[in-house]
């Protein structure tokens, strides 16, 4: 991949995208599920796919990633993967929590195309709450769409009660 | 303190066992995947087992490998499914309904654990037999051929036909005859793109000369890629392989028929 830095990888993470294929439903292959979607940028430009995937046998065992695929090379990098609860880390070990992996400008200019840095202070205790947490974190403008109900609707509270 | 001390130590303290569901235990060990992530590795048994020596021990990843080998690759070919059993068989893993597994005795755990850990961590490296990894290997694989088996027709590496045009640098340039032969390697549509403006720049500055591209892969090149560097180029091999089989023949035609 040709040099990147972090804020290019920040901004493809969180650049506008919409849906433009989806696979209808999670489905059933081996000892887990999946789903795939083929996103574009709102400006047309840029080109992702994102795989969801989920244990059959630990439902708690999931992940939800962004593609990115570049138009200009051949070779691909996961910048994003959101994973549920599936052991420790590396960078935390013992550490059997909700985190997620995002690339880094100096692993990918090196060739490393493994998203090595891990975040735990992560917004999700679900699958379904981490699909929306994907969906708003990489951009997704039309979710709703393929996924109605995906953005749990806020309720109208009175003046001074909290949101 | 000794060195097999401290390594008996060291590997006594990062192992433990949790209990993921009543009768699969979690093995968490310090043997890690290239994100960080660690193995998945189970045990089919109760916590609390009591093992004789010879009681079989299931050691099994519950779908997990397969799971993650999926992100980025899926076993969708005969070829793939091969390389897969392959390794499997030469590793000592069976799988069952995408269960990869091991039964060891229960003396044999350790080690068990250790082989069945590198056996993962093999399966989900089948990603590097990508088409993208493999297109890395493209430009390589056709030097190689033509600075071996081409010799004859004195290959020459990174051409400029046209002076002062640095931008349309041809890969190689071959001579059978008199008129010499720009060869380009096409990993893609950006790189079949630049050959075909290469080849009508060097058409419209009335260059002598014959065009050949090999490809990486013509049909994964869009309609309209396939169209323009057809209507560009001489002559096309439509992969490498075909260009091993026949290159050297078209070039001895050409030369003949000088």
């Amino acid at each position: 991949m040709s040099q990147i830095t972090d804020e290019e990888i920040a901004g493809l993470i969180a650049c506008p995208k919409r849906i433009v294929s989806v696979d209808k439903k999670m489905w059933v292959d081996g000892k887990f599920t999946r789903q795939n979607m083929v996103l574009e940028s709102v400006a047309g430009q840029l080109s992702f796919r994102v795989f969801v995937r989920c244990s059959t046998e630990f439902t708690e065992n999931f992940s939800i990633g962004l593609v990115y695929h570049p138009k200009t090379e051949a070779r691909s990098a996961t910048l994003l993967r959101c994973n549920g609860k599936h052991g420790s880390t590396k960078t935390y070990p013992h550490h059997a929590e909700y985190h997620v992996h995002i690339a880094c400008a100096e692993d990918l200019n090196r060739g490393i195309l493994e998203p090595r840095l891990i975040e735990t202070d992560v917004n999700y205790a679900s699958f379904i709450d981490a699909r929306a947490y994907f969906f708003r974190r990489v951009g997704i403008e039309n979710a709703e769409d393929s996924f109605p109900g995906t953005f749990q609707r806020r309720f109208p509270y009175s003046d001074g009660e909290p949101p | 303190m000794r060195v097999t001390d401290s390594l008996r130590e060291q590997f006594n303290a990062q192992f433990e066992l949790v209990e993921r569901r009543p009768g699969i235990q979690q093995v968490c060990a310090p043997l890690y995947h290239e994100d960080g992530d660690m193995v998945d590795l189970y045990l089919d048994l109760p916590r609390d087992a009591d093992l004789s020596p010879n009681r079989l021990v299931r050691i099994s990843d519950h779908g997990m490998s397969l799971m993650r080998l999926s992100y980025t690759f899926d076993i969708d070919t005969e070829n793939k499914q091969r390389i897969f059993e392959r390794i499997l068989a030469e590793n000592g893993i069976r799988e069952q309904d995408g269960e990869l597994f091991l039964e060891v005795p229960a003396a044999s755990l350790y080690p068990g654990i250790l082989q069945f850990a590198q056996a993962i961590a093999k399966v989900c490296n089948m990603r590097y037999f990508k088409r993208e990894v493999l297109a890395d290997l493209f430009d390589e694989m056709l030097s190689a051929f033509i600075e071996k088996e081409l010799r004859e027709f004195n290959p020459e590496p990174n051409v400029n036909p046209l002076p002062k045009r640095e931008d349309l640098e041809v890969d190689w340039r071959i001579q059978p005859n008199g008129v010499p032969v720009y060869v380009f390697g096409v990993k893609d549509g950006s790189q079949a793109r630049l050959a075909t403006i290469a080849c009508l720049e060097f058409q419209r500055s009335d260059l002598k000369f014959k065009s050949l591209a090999v490809h990486r892969g013509f049909e994964d090149l869009t309609k309209k890629d396939r169209s323009r560097i057809t209507n560009a180029c001489d002559k096309q091999f439509t992969s490498l392989d075909e260009f091993k089989a026949h290159g050297k023949a078209y070039l001895q035609r050409e030369k003949s028929h000088f």
